[in-house]
């Protein structure tokens, strides 16, 4: 409950602020929106386990958010920064879609 | 199904290879739990829901800096295009402004010229050798030439055998000048004897200004002109092209036809002669710009 408020306030904050990206974090976006998706949705799936964990909720995004930026930056060093976005998505995918099949089994149980 | 997957969430079923059971696993154990949740009792605290609830609130503002930063880059690239295609509209009429200026000057020289002269017939053949030259804008009968691209081929890499290129518009002009026309304009563009009809890539420049599908030749030429040009090497070509290639080609005789006069090309090494009796023109050749 308190995350869904947190996380209103926080579209709110960004629908105010409106913030403008700077040109280095740009490359970053897309692959911390991943991320970012991917952390919600395994944490409404965690709840709805109720194997909730507030701990592990903030580190994992954390980490995810950088372990993600990093395998970008690396694959921007070494010339495949694409490859290594597509394979980033790839596997948050994969995890976003999971994680959504098993909230849907416990919200409709189908 | 349902029922295998809660019981045993370890114990996969096997996929084959590994490759494809690094997959299985991403699927059938998306978090990264321990496996035994009940080993490691979980602590609620005021500090960790806080820090659950800024982790939340960065998220939602990291969604919505993204659809924000997403929304306001594609009208910024449409924003640029409609302000090149806004200057390019500004200096165009920028340009025919000018050339109305131009032309209307030219005229003002002319009626003055006549004046000086005094003598009609002189002007009179001065008026005639300006038109021929296509400094004047002149009218008359004449044909109306119409040739246009045919449709595109439905596989884009075959070559577009139905487009209009510039040796086409050079052909059927030449085919009109030895017809005896006067006066010849392609998209009211008057051509002169130092005129130039080329290809920049697919676009067709005369005089280095562009022509657009479909083309318009207007000449103005002894009375038959339509009906000789029809009956031209030329025109029995342009009709195979239509016939085959589905490229549009119409051939009209049209009355009263008005043609522009052609912009007065620089003279860059010539000067003019000066009539006898006048004073030399100390600044010679530049006089001619």
């Amino acid at each position: 409950m308190i995350a869904a408020l947190a996380l209103a306030v926080g579209i709110a904050l960004g629908v105010f602020l409106d913030p403008d990206v700077p040109l280095w974090l740009q490359p970053y976006l897309p692959i911390a929106v991943i991320a970012a998706l991917d952390s919600v949705f395994g944490g409404v799936r965690a709840r709805l386990d109720k194997k909730f964990d507030d701990k592990q909720f903030v580190v994992s995004f954390i980490s995810n958010v950088l372990i993600a930026a990093l395998i970008v930056y690396l694959g921007d060093q070494l010339g495949v920064g694409s490859q290594l976005s597509t394979g980033v998505v790839v596997v948050l995918g994969i995890r976003i879609f999971s994680n959504a099949a098993a909230i849907r089994r416990h919200l409709f149980s189908a | 199904m349902r029922r295998r997957y809660e019981d045993e969430p370890d114990k996969q079923r096997g996929f084959g290879p590994v490759a494809v059971d690094l997959l299985a696993s991403f699927w059938h154990n998306p978090l990264d739990y321990d496996t035994d949740a009940a080993k490691r009792p979980i602590r609620r605290t005021r500090f960790t829901r806080a820090l659950t609830a800024v982790t939340a609130a960065a998220i939602g503002f990291l969604l919505v800096v993204a659809y924000q930063h997403t929304i306001a880059a594609a009208p910024a690239n449409a924003e640029i295009r409609d302000q090149l295609i806004a200057d390019i509209n500004t200096r165009q009429a920028e340009t025919d402004r000018m050339q109305d200026d131009a032309e209307q000057l030219g005229e003002d020289v002319e009626n003055l010229r006549d004046e000086l002269l005094g003598n009609d017939a002189e002007a009179a053949e001065l008026d005639d050798q300006a038109a021929l030259a296509g400094l004047a804008a002149v009218e008359g009968d004449g044909v109306t030439v119409t040739v246009s691209d045919g449709p595109e081929p439905e596989d884009p890499a075959a070559q577009d055998l139905g487009r209009v290129i510039d040796r086409d518009i050079q052909t059927i002009v030449n085919t009109l000048w030895s017809l005896g026309a006067e006066a010849i304009a392609i998209d009211d563009q008057r051509l002169t004897a130092t005129s130039a009809i080329r290809a920049a890539g697919a676009a067709i420049l005369v005089d280095f200004r562009p022509v657009t599908n479909p083309y318009t030749i207007t000449a103005i030429g002894p009375p038959d002109l339509a009906r000789e040009f029809n009956a031209t090497p030329t025109a029995h070509t342009f009709d195979n092209y239509s016939n085959d290639y589905g490229l549009g080609f119409t051939v009209k005789a049209t009355d009263d036809l008005t043609l522009p006069a052609a912009p007065a090309p620089p003279l860059d090494n010539a000067a003019p002669l000066l009539p006898p009796g006048s004073a030399p023109d100390p600044s010679g050749s530049e006089s001619g710009r």
